[in-house]
């Protein structure tokens, strides 16, 4: 029986109604990103998953702010960005505390080495770049944001956007292509 | 080796919107018809998938730890 996936919508519906269980449903739906989403503006694995945590937590007290629940994903996006931001201005990342705290316990075989040698390299490159770049990728890549969502959530225009977006991606490119340049 | 329109910011920022899934029909049909002209335009278009989805692994990167807390045991009251 093939048995639909209850939309953002219909879960917020359900957790207004009472149903704290189905706020799970929406943990489980956004904890990956989120996590994923703080590691990438702040530099640090752990934090980041406290940050998502915490993000959650105020998520589901402020519930009743949210006033579409089909919006979920800008939303908690937005909670996040603020709790990365404040933790930022407290504590900027730098390239050692990323290469401290990255390093795995065990080294990885073959394929397997190279693939994560290459996620790291890019991580590093992602952490090079100014926080408005970073966030703007976050917000593109792992929350598919339009520009109409983060222009709202930036207080600027579509167009703005666009544009942010484009050098945001310009510069992710050059920050590898300089790494790989390093490396050969 | 450049674009071939003369214009590469121009079209670099209009594949760059393409990418993001921006673009009106008709602008993605003539990026479209663009990039089957231009190997620079159509090589930035691949860069901007490959980097997308290698920021995405590095974030998301298999082998992490999971969640270890659940969120409920921080609504408890205080």
């Amino acid at each position: 029986v093939d048995v639909a996936e209850p939309t953002d919508n219909e879960i917020v519906s359900a957790v207004r109604k009472g149903e704290r269980e189905a706020f799970n449903t929406l943990v489980a739906r956004y904890h990956p990103r989120m996590v994923a989403a703080a590691y990438q503006m702040i530099g640090d694995y752990e934090m980041a998953r406290d940050l998502a945590q915490e993000s959650f937590v105020e998520a589901y007290r402020c519930l009743r702010k949210l006033r579409d629940g089909a919006l979920v994903a800008p939303w908690l996006f937005g909670i996040l960005r603020r709790r990365c931001g404040r933790y930022v201005t407290r504590r900027r990342p730098t390239e050692a505390a990323l290469d401290e705290r990255d390093l795995d316990p065990q080294p990885a075989p073959g394929d397997a080495l190279e693939r994560r040698e290459r996620e790291r390299a890019v991580q590093a490159a992602l952490m090079g770049l100014a926080p408005q770049y970073r966030e703007a990728l976050v917000a593109r890549y792992h929350f598919d944001l339009g520009y109409a969502e983060m222009a709202r959530m930036l207080g600027t225009t579509p167009d703005n956007v666009r544009v942010l977006c484009f050098r945001a991606k310009q510069a992710l490119r050059a920050a590898i292509e300089r790494r790989e340049g390093s490396r050969s | 080796m450049s674009c071939t329109s003369g214009r590469a910011e121009f079209w670099a920022e209009l594949v760059s919107a393409y990418h993001d899934g921006e673009l009106s029909a008709d602008q993605a049909a003539e990026v479209e018809r663009h990039l089957a002209d231009c190997q620079t335009c159509a090589e930035w278009l691949e860069h901007l998938r490959s980097d997308q989805a290698e920021m995405v692994a590095a974030g998301t990167a298999p082998g992490r730890p999971g969640r270890s807390r659940c969120w409920r045991s921080c609504l408890r009251p205080r």
